[in-house]
């Protein structure tokens, strides 16, 4: 008996081919086929809460069934489902918690999603639920939250619940007309830039190079670790004006900015935020122009690495370098995704390179540009 | 806002971006809870180690994952045991007054191991550097 609404598949297909031709998923799932139907795992309530797929030997998928899930792709998981196997190991350890149990059906249950379970039952009525890789009996009532069987539906609460499964109606209801109306409709994962074409209305990945020609060779930008815990403006703007050729120590910045010494040192207070500016231009003899912006957006992180020029970033309590910036730009807003190229002084004396970080989740309090005056 | 990954979900969402991003031969290892000062997990943190070398890691939050990959490479231990980092706290003459655990000091992206101190307060641990706590208003 299929579950999965028809239109599932093909919706599910164009997420994940999104993802990989943006880099976000590994590219091993091109040409896979988003399978019609799968192993169905079931609510505790007994209605089937989603589809779990195969896709490839190592990846599958839990496909919504429920409009509660509020999106047909739930999740994407590397790894194998094997469920004959996992019906035996967990038929195995039921035999060790229960002498002869008699029961006519077996199910996967998510007993507190998405923890999922072996449901065995006789006549409908459950006889045991065994956790799936642990085979640990599953209590009807258990004072430990780590066995706490919770309905996925009722756990959301009405309102969220109901919000979710507007949402999910809206998204069967749309998105395959789009994407029909564009000949884009398959249950097949692309990722071939001919088949994004018409459906990413613009995707730029942009990281810094030697120069604004995207040929040159990348990257040249250095990370710099911070050398104590609380000089990460220090090395943020040592980050800035090594790019330009400026190699200054973090003692010496730290004396510029007034943040202490090496062994008595101090973080910027937030009224100082604007010695940035003074100190970049300063240290450059003004050959810099620096900015500061208190209105941080995702355009001028696109403009300053766009003209190859990294960007000093302040969160609440943290600062950064910003140097590139990936932009998916779809017909369908579920698929797009803004992510920046960070150069973390944290954690001190290494730094980290992240990418990409989440634009739309991340507070943004200042930002801190700076460039050259041609001649 | 998405909910946030189980440890299992992190772990292998963590080692799938690995297989892409990190250095070939890197290998993660499981998922270790991010805390915040209540003590609730607020993300997780997928080390990414060569050998017995931190080279990076995956942060998985409810808002999406991302992979971060160290200027310098760390002692794993020093990142993931939580009887190494109190060894370290330790050395540089701080008195362990509590289990250390894994969280920031002042802003997530200050990840740092956490430790507290048998006169109150808490020391902060990241590889071999350690400071006490100080309040913040600042950029550090």
């Amino acid at each position: 008996m299929r579950h999965l609404d028809e239109r599932v598949p093909g919706i599910v297909a164009m997420q994940l081919g999104a993802l990989s031709r943006s880099g976000f998923l590994p590219p091993e799932l091109t040409e896979t086929e988003v399978p019609r139907e799968g192993t169905p795992v079931y609510d505790l309530d007994g209605a089937v809460l989603f589809e779990r797929v195969v896709l490839n030997g190592g990846t599958y998928a839990d496909l919504a069934v429920a409009p509660e899930a509020g999106a047909p792709l739930m999740a994407v998981t590397k790894g194998d489902w094997q469920p004959e196997t996992l019906i035996e190991q967990a038929t195995a350890a039921l035999g060790k918690h229960m002498r002869k149990p008699s029961y006519d059906e077996s199910r996967f249950v998510a007993y507190s999603f998405p923890k999922i379970a072996v449901q065995f039952l006789d006549a409908g009525q459950e006889v045991a639920l065994v956790e799936c890789y642990t085979g640990i009996l599953v209590p009807r009532e258990a004072a430990d939250d780590n066995f706490k069987r919770i309905p996925f539906k009722d756990g959301l609460g009405k309102g969220v619940a109901r919000r979710r499964a507007t949402g999910f109606t809206n998204t069967l209801a749309t998105v395959p007309g789009e994407l029909q109306r564009i000949h884009r409709w398959s249950p097949l994962i692309r990722v071939d830039s001919d088949w994004f074409e018409p459906i990413i209305r613009r995707l730029e990945v942009k990281e810094p190079h030697y120069s604004t020609r995207g040929t040159d060779h990348a990257p040249c930008y250095e990370l710099r670790g911070q050398e104590t815990n609380v000089w990460c403006a220090d090395a943020s703007v040592q980050m800035m004006l090594d790019f330009y050729r400026y190699n200054y120590t973090q003692d010496r910045l730290a004396t510029e900015l007034g943040l202490g010494t090496r062994q008595d040192p101090n973080g910027l207070p937030y009224s100082r935020d604007g010695d940035v500016v003074t100190v970049l231009e300063h240290l450059t003899s003004k050959a810099l122009v620096a900015g500061m912006n208190t209105t941080p957006n995702f355009a001028e992180f696109v403009t300053e690495a766009r003209a190859n020029r990294p960007v000093i970033s302040f969160i609440p309590g943290h600062s950064r370098t910003v140097a590139g910036f990936v932009n998916l730009v779809p017909i369908l807003p579920v698929l797009g995704f803004q992510g920046l190229l960070v150069y973390d002084p944290w954690p001190p004396n290494a730094g980290v390179i992240t990418r990409w970080e989440n634009f739309a989740a991340t507070t943004y309090r200042v930002t801190f540009t700076a460039h050259v005056i041609p001649a | 806002m998405k909910d946030l990954p189980s440890q299992g979900q992190a772990t292998e969402t963590g080692a799938w971006l690995a297989a892409s991003s990190a250095p070939p031969g890197a290998r993660t290892l499981a998922a270790i809870p991010v805390r915040d000062s209540s003590g609730d997990v607020e993300s997780w943190f997928v080390p990414v180690a060569i050998g017995e070398s931190l080279v990076g890691y995956v942060r998985v939050s409810q808002d999406g994952s991302s992979y971060s990959a160290l200027g310098q490479g760390q002692p794993l231990a020093a990142w993931t045991d939580p009887a190494q980092v109190r060894q370290v706290a330790e050395r540089a003459g701080f008195r362990v007054g509590g289990i250390p655990f894994l969280g920031y000091d002042g802003v997530p992206a200050r990840l740092a191991w956490v430790v507290p101190l048998s006169g109150g307060g808490v020391a902060y641990v990241t590889g071999d550097a350690v400071w006490p706590s100080r309040p913040r208003e600042r950029t550090t």
